[in-house]
C-alpha cells in the first residue's frame, strides 16, 4: 500500500474512534504508524474534518420544524373509520392542547360579536380552536417559513384559498365561505393565520383585541387574511 | 418502549442531521425543511413497519435522499469526475485552525457549491452519523465509488474554502509547500 492508497482510504475515515473497528482503515492506519510524514498528514486531515463537521453541526434547523414533524406524524397515524377522510383535521385534535391552560381567562373574556374577519378569527381561536393545526406535507415548507422568518409577515402567502383547499389545509365554514387556518410557532408564540376568499378592494391592516386575544386583518388580491394570537396585542404587532 | 414513544425519540435524534443533509442537497432552508418533514411523514405512514429498529437511521437518510431525487430533475445530476481541475485534484491541505475561524454559514455555502455527485457523500460524511459503508447504502453506489467521491469531494470543498477565504481577505490556507 503506497502513500496515495493510504490517503485515499483514510479520507473516508470519520474523525475520532467511530470507525475504529473497520478492517480497511486498520490496515491503512498500520501504514500510517510506520511513517511520520503520513502520521502528520493524517492528524491534519482528522483535525480538519473534525473542524468541518463542527461547522456543519452548528447549522441549526429552523424553529418550529420539530413541532411540525411531530404534529404531522400524529395526523398520519391510522384512525378509526370516522377519521379517515379528515386526517389533517384529526391532526388538529391530536396536537398538544397548549391553549387549554388558558381556558380560565378565555371564559372571562368578552369576545367581539359581528361577522368581521377579525371577530371570526378571535372567536375561532377562543372557542373552537383548542390546539394547533398541523399543516399537510405540501404546506409544511410554508408553515416552517412562517415560523422561521424574523421580519414582518408578508401581506400575502404563496397559496390562495383554492390551493389551500386542494392541499387539505384545515378549514371551517362561516357564513358560506371557507376559512383556512395555518398555525405556526415563532419566538415562543403561537400564531394562527386565517385565509379566506373575499370580494372587494385591498384593505390595510386593522387590529382588534379582546383581552389577550388579538387579531390583525387585511385584504390583498381578493383574499382576506387574519393573523391571530392569544399572546396579546404586542406579540401580534411584532409580526406586522 | 411503547410505539408512541419511539417516534418522538426518532425525531429528536435525527431531525437535525436529516435537515442538514437536506440543506446540503436542496440548498435552501424551505426545501430542506419540506424534505425533512416529508421524510418523517413517510416514516409515520410506512416506516414503522421496519422490523429492524437499528436500521431506522439509514432508512431515514435513504428515504430523504430518494425523495430529493424524486423531486429534482435527474438529468442535471451528472457531474463528470474529470470535470475537476488539476488544482482541485491536488488541493491545499486543510488547516483545522483556519477552518475553526471561518463562519459556519460560509462553510455551508462552500459545501453547497460542491457538485452534487460529491456533495451527497460529503454532507453525510460531515454529519458523522454514518460510516462510508452506510453512506454507500444510502446513496446506492459501490463502496469504492463512495471513497473516490469522498476524496474528490474533499478536494473540491477545500479548494472552495480556500477561494472563499481569499475572497473575504480574512484568512488564507497555508501553501502546501510550506508544510512538512
Amino acid at each position: 500500500m503506497n502513500h496515495h492508497d493510504v490517503k485515499f482510504i483514510l479520507r473516508a475515515r470519520r474523525p475520532g474512534d467511530r470507525d475504529a473497528q473497520d478492517p480497511q482503515f486498520a490496515e491503512a492506519l498500520a501504514e500510517v504508524a510506520k511513517d511520520p510524514q503520513l502520521q502528520a498528514w493524517h492528524e491534519r486531515e482528522q483535525r480538519a474534518d473534525a473542524a468541518l463537521a463542527a461547522k456543519f453541526a452548528a447549522i441549526a434547523p429552523p424553529p418550529g420544524l420539530r413541532e411540525a414533524i411531530l404534529a404531522g406524524a400524529r395526523a398520519s397515524r391510522p384512525r378509526p373509520a370516522g377519521w379517515r377522510h379528515t386526517p389533517w383535521l384529526a391532526a388538529a385534535a391530536a396536537v398538544a392542547v397548549l391553549l387549554a391552560v388558558a381556558a380560565g381567562w378565555r371564559g372571562r373574556t368578552e369576545l367581539p360579536a359581528g361577522d368581521s374577519f377579525a371577530a371570526i378569527a378571535l372567536r375561532e381561536l377562543a372557542s373552537a380552536h383548542g390546539d394547533h393545526a398541523a399543516a399537510p406535507p405540501a404546506l409544511g415548507a410554508l408553515q416552517t417559513r412562517l415560523a422561521a422568518a424574523t421580519g414582518p409577515l408578508p401581506d400575502r402567502i404563496d397559496f390562495g384559498p383554492a390551493e389551500l383547499h386542494r392541499q387539505g389545509c384545515r378549514s371551517f365554514r362561516v357564513g358560506g365561505r371557507e376559512v383556512f387556518e395555518l398555525c405556526f410557532l415563532r419566538a415562543g408564540t403561537w400564531y394562527h393565520l386565517y385565509v379566506s376568499p373575499a370580494a372587494g378592494p385591498d384593505e390595510g391592516v386593522r387590529l382588534e383585541s379582546a383581552g389577550q386575544l388579538a387579531a390583525a386583518t387585511w385584504r390583498r388580491g381578493a383574499v382576506a387574511y387574519a393573523l391571530a394570537t392569544d399572546d396579546g396585542r404586542a406579540a401580534l404587532q411584532r409580526l406586522l | 418502549m411503547k410505539p408512541d414513544d419511539v417516534f418522538p425519540q426518532l425525531v429528536e435524534s435525527h431531525y437535525p442531521g436529516l435537515y442538514r443533509f437536506a440543506l446540503s442537497l436542496a440548498r435552501n432552508p424551505a426545501d430542506a425543511s419540506d424534505l425533512t418533514q416529508q421524510t418523517f411523514y413517510i416514516w409515520a405512514t410506512k416506516g414503522q413497519a421496519l422490523r429492524d429498529a437499528g436500521k431506522a437511521k439509514t432508512w431515514l437518510f435513504t428515504t430523504l435522499y430518494r425523495e430529493f431525487l424524486r423531486i429534482r430533475r435527474r438529468e442535471s445530476r451528472v457531474t463528470a469526475l474529470e470535470d475537476l481541475t488539476p488544482a482541485e485534484q491536488d488541493p491545499p491541505d486543510a488547516d483545522a485552525d483556519v477552518i475553526v475561524k471561518m463562519d459556519a454559514e460560509l462553510v455551508l455555502a462552500a459545501l453547497q457549491e460542491v457538485p452534487l455527485t460529491f456533495r451527497e457523500p460529503l454532507a453525510l460524511f460531515y454529519l458523522q452519523e454514518l460510516s462510508y459503508l452506510e453512506i454507500a447504502d444510502v446513496l446506492e453506489v459501490p463502496i469504492g465509488t463512495i471513497m473516490s467521491r469522498l476524496a474528490r469531494g474533499k478536494a473540491h470543498l477545500r479548494a472552495l474554502l480556500a477561494q472563499k477565504a481569499r475572497g473575504g481577505e480574512l484568512i488564507e490556507f497555508p501553501k502546501k509547500s510550506a508544510r512538512a
